[in-house]
């Protein structure tokens, strides 16, 4: 128990006397100057200046015990169950998805946690533990995707309280482990799948069961081994929550009129070509080689997919994966305005807001657009850079089934020049009529002449005339002091009964005045075009004034009419 | 050098010559706001000299030393000077039909916050605890009592029971409800503008 200083005591046993009702003035002040004796026992007088400062070494108790405290707590607890050793690690075949630059940062991502701690874990206990094993541990998951551990576990909370499912499913479900899993297994026969009903992802635990040594890096996510890729694949790859997704895409079938699973496709980032020529007409989009940031693309270029050949049986296993120059250049060519069309997004809005973007980089228009869809356009070089070499490792490199689709042709559009953006622009306001815009000067010039005469007439009127002030209030009202913007209404109220004056009238007045531009329909705004409106709210606007006046000449010890 | 390339936040992105000319707008909108911000500043210089306190309000009020006198004067001075620009600034946008089509949302704003400035003043004009005050609290009153059925709960409600919480009332709408909201609203108000463009005259 520490020894609480005698001036807190004494100022304690002040509170508990005063809370008591007793006198607290005979209980002596111990430290001279720490606290104005006078000011305690009523508490009417505030405290002398420096009274509430704390006694010396107080402060410094404090702090150490606080930092004891901390330190007490120990390291915040994990919610995360699993061992982190027993956790052989997934890469997380969607998360590039969100990632703007994929090529860049995926295959880095995986190869560093794969070293620290080396898989032991035997297939058998990862399919006792579907859920825990395809998972990575939280830590880890963190580590790779690059966020902060903390929002990730809040994250991974809330989806777990969402869907009801416990943590660590939660957790492999956002990694991409815990796939829709009856949609992919079938197309994956992975020697570990068959046990794991659960969400767990086959694929991916073979990876990392089959080849431990090997830098766990599988790409061969459900949506790349499936021809197509289902609306829950689509949804859950990018990440959206899939009722939303399904409205999304809802919503843009029934704006372009065309069917649910066109629109899944489009939004997918397929084109019509690409489309017809994967020739799976089946709801499943076939699989995006697709360009936009949505699309996810971003699991192609990963490219050391050691997975067992096996796994893969339908899909060839060329030498070099090189997907990503096909993923991304359709990428740096497209158009605006497929770039548009894929995003769901009107051709002016989208354009407008890369033109921003161009601007606040100062880098040229095609460059930001590339930048907005998720690729650099100077994409060859670093692929071929960063990418690690395929593991020479037993596993068959698979590639990326949906970037190696040849259909997926670079959109032959060819990118816009800088001219043509700027041309695009035209289409505002002030250039609409043709009209010359101001300079920027000219602008400030006019604002700076407003604000300065206005700040010095502002500043003669308030020497010129001090703010009123009357004796303080008390006995009757005198209306002769009504402040000048209210005096129509108490005019109103001299004339009328109370209902009108006080509700009524205002009332009419402002719902007028919200009312007035959707009752005048007239599209006209040229004042010989709008007699009557101008008429009316002048009418309006003069009543307020007269009423004002008449009330300031009327009122009781004001001037009074003339004649009277 | 364009006005787009330069164009601070509150400015749309584009002005057009006939627009900007002074006789076009009276530069209205713009003095509206520079009245708030001095109305801000010199509430907030003005709210370390003020106890909201029945016994203290109306001395704190009075000071007449120079430069709260000077302070009060500019706070009084900018707040009518804001109603009537502010009133103005709607007259001239009325008149120029500049709350049509996509403006009209901001039209609402604007009335709101023509209310708003009027609200901030009548209970601006409650603080100093002077005659002027309760001839104010008198009409608000009178008002309040107006609403049919409601009428004498809504009166208590803002004036609670008794003078002190009046004035209390008064001070809290006065210095955080209303100010927030005003300022808020402006921006939006601006944002909107900027938005928007400047309507521009129309030919004949």
């Amino acid at each position: 128990m520490p020894e609480i200083p005698e001036e807190l005591r004494r100022r304690i046993a002040v509170a508990r006397a005063k809370a008591l009702g007793e006198d607290a003035g005979d209980i002596p002040a111990t430290s001279v100057g720490d606290l104005d004796p006078q000011a305690v026992p009523d508490g009417s007088a505030p405290l002398a200046v420096g009274s509430t400062e704390m006694p010396a070494g107080l402060l410094e108790r404090v702090k150490a015990a606080r930092r004891q405290a901390f330190e007490n707590l120990g390291p915040v607890p994990e919610r995360n169950t699993v061992p982190k050793q027993d956790v052989p690690r997934v890469t997380p075949e969607r998360i590039p998805v969100t990632q703007p630059a994929p090529p860049a940062s995926a295959p880095a991502a995986p190869a560093a946690p794969a070293a620290a701690v080396p898989v032991e874990v035997p297939a058998e206990v990862q399919a006792a533990t579907p859920a825990a094993t395809a998972g990575m541990s939280l830590e880890q998951a963190a580590e790779t995707l690059g966020m902060p551990e903390k929002l990730l576990r809040r994250s991974v909370d809330a989806k777990a309280r969402a869907l009801g499912v416990p943590f660590d499913e939660a957790l492999a479900g956002m990694l991409g482990g815990a796939a829709p899993a009856p949609a992919s297994a079938p197309a994956t026969p992975v020697p570990a799948a068959p046990v794991a009903p659960a969400p767990a992802a086959p694929v991916p635990v073979a990876a990392t069961t089959e080849t431990p040594a090997v830098p766990a890096a599988s790409t061969a996510a459900p949506t790349d081994t499936s021809a197509g890729m289902s609306f829950e694949q689509a949804a859950e790859a990018l990440g959206y929550p899939e009722e939303l997704f399904r409205r999304s895409v809802d919503a843009k079938a029934k704006a372009l009129g065309v069917s649910f699973d066109e629109a899944l496709a489009g939004m997918l980032g397929e084109v019509a070509p690409a489309a017809s020529a994967a020739a799976v007409p089946v709801p499943a989009a076939p699989a995006p080689a697709a360009p936009v940031p949505a699309a996810p693309a971003p699991a192609a270029p990963v490219p050391a997919a050691p997975a067992p050949a096996a796994a893969t049986p339908g899909v060839e296993t060329p030498q070099a994966p090189t997907p990503q120059p096909v993923a991304s250049q359709p990428v740096g060519v497209m158009s605006i305005e497929e770039a548009a069309a894929a995003l769901g997004m009107p051709e002016k809005l989208f354009r407008r807001s890369v033109e921003a973007k161009a601007k606040a980089l100062g880098v040229s228009f095609d460059q930001a657009l590339a930048d907005m869809i998720g690729t650099k356009v100077a994409v060859p070089s670093t692929p071929a850079a960063a990418a690690p070499a395929p593991q020479p490792a037993p596993a068959a490199v698979v590639p990326p089934a949906d970037v190696a689709v040849p259909e997926a042709e670079p959109l032959a559009v060819a990118a816009e020049t800088v001219g043509a953006a700027s041309t695009a622009t035209e289409d505002m306001p002030a250039q609409q009529t043709g009209r010359p815009t101001v300079e920027v000067k000219q602008l400030y010039r006019v604002e700076l002449v407003t604000a300065v005469i206005s700040a010095v007439i502002l500043a003669l009127l308030a020497l010129a005339g001090p703010a009123p002030v009357f004796r303080q209030a008390g006995g009757a009202a005198d209306p002769s002091k009504i402040p000048w913007y209210l005096v129509w209404v108490a005019q109103l109220f001299a004339w009328m009964p109370r209902d009108a004056a006080g509700f009524f009238a205002p009332l009419l007045v402002i719902v007028g005045l919200f009312a007035i531009p959707f009752v005048d329909k007239n599209p006209g705004s040229h004042p010989s075009h709008r007699r009557f409106a101008i008429a009316l709210f002048g009418i309006f606007a003069a009543a307020l004034a007269v009423l004002t006046v008449i009330g300031l000449i009327n009122r009781p010890g004001g001037f009074g009419w003339p004649w009277s | 050098m364009t006005q787009e390339q330069h164009s601070p936040l509150i400015h749309p992105t584009r002005v057009g010559r006939y627009e900007v000319r002074f006789s076009y707008t009276f530069g209205l909108g713009g003095i509206s706001v520079g009245l708030l911000v001095v109305l801000a500043v010199t509430g907030l210089l003005l709210s370390f000299g003020y106890r909201p306190v029945l016994q203290d309000a109306h001395m704190d009020a009075t000071v007449q030393s120079a430069y709260p006198l000077f302070l009060r004067s500019l706070h009084r001075w900018s707040a009518y000077l804001l109603i009537v620009s502010s009133f103005l600034h709607m007259v001239v946008v009325f008149v120029h039909g500049a709350y049509k089509a996509r403006r009209r949302a901001n039209w609402v704003i604007g009335v709101v916050l023509l209310l708003g400035v009027v609200a901030l003043t009548i209970t601006g004009n409650v603080l100093p605890w002077d005659l002027s005050a309760q001839a104010t609290l008198s009409v608000v009153n009178g008002v309040l009592q107006a609403i049919p059925l409601l009428g004498r709960a809504v009166a208590q409600a803002f004036f609670g029971p008794t003078l002190a919480a009046t004035l209390l009332r008064a001070y809290v709408f006065h210095v955080i409800l209303l100010p927030f909201l005003l300022i808020v609203l402006t921006g939006v108000h601006l944002w909107r503008v900027r938005r928007d463009g400047l309507s521009e005259p129309e030919e004949s």
